[in-house]
């Protein structure tokens, strides 16, 4: 694995029981990249991305990071890795007994060594990034679900990760904020060097920031094509990679 | 570069590793003319070595009452937010030092990542104080509304479910049986084992306490009575009802708030069904059915965990226990007994929905609904048996 691939996915196969919902997926993401994985529903993108985290035993193959198998990697070693990593959640997932402030400075308290003023400046400065600085002392309960969404982006980002996870980053949100959170993680990626992987829905969003797709699909339980999101969709001759970009309902091909 | 490109460093750059006073891998300080203090910043500037050069940095520049700061960035790889946050804090201290702060040679990298956390329009971070107690009145006043609140949701609930009980009297068939049954079994069979167990061992402490004392007098077989009457009219309906409250009508509470925080009972709103009737309506039935056959077994159990002592520690016979115990309970205090443990069954079951129901917010909402259902209801199970006791005594 050379010093430009960041992860690689190899051979994986991901079962919930006996059903097996990926089998032999292998893909790698290079540095600074924004990879999109699409599929119709049920084709595996969240297990995928559970995987990748180390959150679901894997029954086969690997999945390295930073050279390192995290299915293998437990203790302070995992806990290393996972500094590296920023993670938005379908569902948001902020602590409702916390505020904004206090969900975003939770990692930044944890992990860096900073007085409090500092941790105080650095969210306020993240939650800047996603436009939620007037929010800060509000509990999640208490906004919107595509203001959920945004903290949850600015939480990923508190420790400035090298690998930024999204699940469905946009889903319901208005094409004004989705918009926004789109420029915010191609700006990321370019002027950090952040890699991101992205679980998405939004064709737009995949055309607008993505470097590179993977489409997965149920029937194979693995990936259908990959490549520049344009380059798939004028030349792709699959009719599943055609029916999804072009958002034509699904016929048995 | 737009707001941090400034002036040219008139050569100081080339004279840094001479004349740098304080020098280290990642910066490097310059004293110039006129009060000026050069900075230049070296190699990755990021998450990694910026919590440390906001520490050190700071009180070196500090020392030098700079009247203008300027920050080389030229030499600066990787940049990121926490690189911002360092720049920002510089920026503060010469704000605090009267004195100007400039950047210089700010790399297209380094211009992106102030460009999005708005470096130039960035303020130094006010969190809003925490809103300072109100006065006495005002949170006198406001309580007394939010208890009036409460109270008139609880007598609309108690009503609801009052005029669903009756409607349900009318049309059988308009209960949701499954549920109910499901309840049954959920708060009611499942209960019987712990139910029994804490009651076995409450007769069985009462009639060894009372023992110690009754045996003194040759009053053993006593144990007996005093045994099954406390059990059959006090403690039975008691017992049972806190260990229901604090199994089933948590429960009930937790489940119905995490149906209204996760917008399920709206859903079945909209659908057209009424959420009273779709989910308090089957807990309610089954507790009232459930609660006074487990408080007949509280009292079965009570009473076989006072035999084992009679029969082991006063030498009685079990024929001559169960005959006092027979003797001395009426119809009227099995009755009364059941009476109560009905009153508490809809106290419970009220009790937990109406938290569940009262439930707003998070996830914490969910746990509060919980233990309020349980503070609720011990409080009115002992209200209403001390009204129940002055009741029996009057009588």
């Amino acid at each position: 694995m050379d010093s430009e691939t960041v992860i690689r996915v190899k051979n994986l196969v991901a079962r919930y029981g006996d059903k097996v919902i990926l089998d032999g997926v292998s893909f790698d993401v290079r540095r600074g990249e924004i990879l999109a994985v699409v599929g119709r529903s049920g084709c595996g993108k969240s297990t995928l991305l559970r995987h990748m985290l180390g959150l679901e035993p894997i029954s086969s193959g690997e999945v390295l990071i930073f050279g390192q198998n995290i299915g293998r990697c437990s203790g302070p070693e995992l806990q290393q890795l996972l500094r590296r990593i920023g993670v938005l959640f379908q569902s948001s997932a902020l602590i409702g007994s916390m505020t904004l402030g206090e969900n975003v400075a939770l990692p930044i308290s944890e992990h860096a060594r900073l007085a409090n003023t500092v941790v105080h400046d650095l969210v306020h400065m993240k939650l800047c990034m996603v436009g939620l600085a007037e929010h800060a002392r509000q509990l999640p309960s208490q906004l919107s679900g595509g203001m959920r969404k945004r903290a949850g982006l600015a939480r990923a980002l508190a420790l400035s990760p090298e690998i930024l996870f999204l699940d469905e980053p946009t889903a319901g949100l208005d094409p004004i904020t989705a918009a926004q959170i789109d420029r915010l993680v191609a700006h990321i990626t370019h002027s950090m060097g952040t890699t991101t992987v992205m679980i998405t829905h939004e064709i737009e969003s995949v055309f607008n920031i993505a470097q590179r797709v993977i489409m997965l699909d149920p029937t194979v339980r693995g990936i259908i094509a990959q490549g520049r999101p344009l380059t798939l969709k004028k030349s792709s001759r699959d009719p599943l990679v055609q029916q999804f970009f072009n958002r034509q309902p699904f016929q048995v091909i | 570069m737009g707001a941090w490109a400034f002036e040219p460093l008139n050569g100081h750059r080339k004279s840094m590793p001479e004349s740098a006073t304080v020098s280290d891998k990642q910066f490097a300080l310059v004293p110039g003319k006129g009060g000026a203090l050069y900075v230049y910043l070296t190699g990755n500037i990021d998450v990694q070595s910026a919590s440390l050069l906001i520490d050190k940095l700071p009180p070196l520049i500090e020392k030098h009452t700079p009247r203008r700061l300027t920050v080389d960035l030229d030499a600066v790889q990787h940049f990121d937010d926490f690189g911002a946050l360092l720049l920002f804090h510089l920026k503060h201290l010469m704000s605090g030092l009267k004195g100007h702060f400039q950047l210089h040679a700010v790399p297209p990298h380094v211009a992106e990542v102030l460009t999005m956390v708005d470096f130039a329009g960035h303020k130094k971070c006010r969190f809003p104080q925490k809103n300072r107690p109100l006065n006495f009145l005002v949170r006198l006043g406001g309580a007394i509304i939010d208890d009036a609140a409460n109270i008139r949701f609880s007598l609309s609930f108690l009503g609801d479910i009052l005029i669903s009980l009756v409607h349900i009297c009318r049309h059988p068939r308009s209960l949701r049986w499954d549920d109910s049954i499901f309840h049954m079994e959920n708060s009611g069979v499942a209960a019987l084992p712990i139910v029994g167990l804490i009651s076995f061992l409450l007769g069985l402490i009462m009639a060894f306490v009372s023992s110690l004392q009754l045996r003194q007098f040759g009053a053993g077989i006593y144990v007996a009575a005093l045994v099954a009457l406390a059990m059959v009219s006090e403690l039975g309906p008691i017992i049972t009802a806190i260990i229901f409250s604090g199994r089933s009508g948590s429960a009930f509470a937790a489940e119905i708030a995490t149906m209204q925080i996760s917008e399920e009972i709206d859903a079945l709103h909209t659908m057209g069904f009424d959420p009273v009737r779709f989910l308090a309506l089957p807990r309610v039935t089954a507790s009232l059915v459930m609660v006074p056959v487990l408080t007949l077994f509280s009292d079965l159990f009570a009473i076989a965990g006072g035999l084992m002592v009679g029969t082991l520690m006063l030498d009685l016979t079990a024929s001559a226990y169960i005959s006092k115990t027979l003797a001395t309970l009426t119809l009227f205090d099995t009755l009364w007994g059941m009476f109560k443990s009905v009153v508490f069954a809809f106290l419970i079951s009220w009790v937990g929905c109406l938290r569940g129901f009262q439930a707003r917010g998070g996830p914490s909402a969910v746990g509060r609904a919980a233990t309020s259902s349980v503070v609720t209801s011990i409080f009115l199970i002992i209200l209403f048996d001390s009204i129940f006791a002055v009741i029996r005594s009057t009588w």
